[in-house]
């Protein structure tokens, strides 16, 4: 899968997973930080987001400092994600 | 003390003092009826789409009720508390959590239905949004039970020092849904224009069943 057709993906599991229903997926700028200013997720929204990894993606994401620069935004996610398929 | 204000939601209405605020027969269930009433009557709250649908209820309830009171400027933070009334707990959520670990070969738990088993919740929702700080409590009835609360909230007033508090019956089993809450107030000033009543089991009952 191409990083922009992760990217698609991605904002569409997002909003569905962290129930933002005022968004639609072009909303989200793929760019834009995911915790603070940019989305404005909280930590439970951070716990979903792992558990969104483990059962769409098989990832599991053991150390926490690790999964800050992870979820920076949508695109460093989908980074990730690629990443880690490619060394499977 | 004296009932200062109610607000109803039942059967797709929402009714303050028991005029029809807001009806929409065109909701074709409880979430879409509760998610119009939100963009129709609310002020923007994105956490509101994070909520289960018992805070849900209990959020719009308690926004309806207490819009324009500005109770944080006439008592202390501290002294304004919810004490709150249901049958089904939060069975709702409950169940929607137990399906995100009935399997072994599946099982992802969803931190955001986890965070919601419990009812006491919408409390904690309805004092974030407002800043009480008050003391508050959630009873699981059968029924709704008038004498029940009728106690409760005037050991708050008189042992815990309560000037204002958020009382009544927030329901939700997935399938009935119905809010009814009201404003108890003990230090009312003379000359307010509100349609006023004695804080009584059977003016509680005449409230919650529109009489």
């Amino acid at each position: 899968m191409e990083e922009q057709e992760l990217i698609e993906k991605l904002r569409k599991e997002i909003i569905q997973q962290l129930n933002l229903e005022e968004l639609k997926p072009e909303d989200i700028d793929p760019d834009a930080a995911l915790f603070g200013e940019g989305l404005g997720l909280d930590s439970i929204d951070a716990l979903e987001i792992i558990v969104l990894l483990e059962k769409n993606y098989g990832i599991k994401i053991e150390d926490p400092k690790e999964g800050k620069k992870i979820f920076s935004s949508i695109r460093t996610l989908a980074k990730y994600i690629m990443d880690h398929q490619k060394a499977q | 003390m004296l009932i200062t204000k109610t607000a109803h939601i039942v059967d797709n209405q929402v009714l303050v003092n028991g005029n029809i605020l807001y009806h929409n027969e065109e909701a074709i269930d409880y979430k879409d009826f509760i998610k119009s009433t939100f963009r129709q009557l609310c002020p923007a709250y994105p956490k509101f789409f994070k909520m289960d649908n018992l805070c849900k209820l209990a959020f719009l309830a308690s926004e309806v009720l207490l819009k324009d009171e500005h109770l944080t400027e006439k008592y202390p933070k501290e002294e304004i508390g919810l004490i709150i009334m249901n049958a089904s707990s939060s069975i709702d959520v409950d169940k929607d959590h137990q399906q995100t670990i009935n399997s072994r070969e599946n099982y992802f738990p969803s931190p955001s239905f986890f965070v919601y088993t419990l009812p006491n919740v919408m409390l904690g929702e309805i004092c974030i949004k407002n800043h009480f700080f008050g003391e508050n409590a959630v009873y699981i009835s059968e029924h709704f039970d008038a004498d029940t609360l009728f106690r409760q909230v005037n050991l708050f007033f008189n042992i815990n020092r309560m000037s204002a508090c958020i009382t009544g019956w927030i329901e939700n089993n997935g399938t009935n849904y119905e809010a009814f809450l009201m404003l108890v107030e003990v230090d009312l000033k003379v000359g307010d224009l509100k349609e006023i009543c004695n804080f009584a089991v059977p003016e509680i009952y005449k409230l919650f069943n529109r009489q």
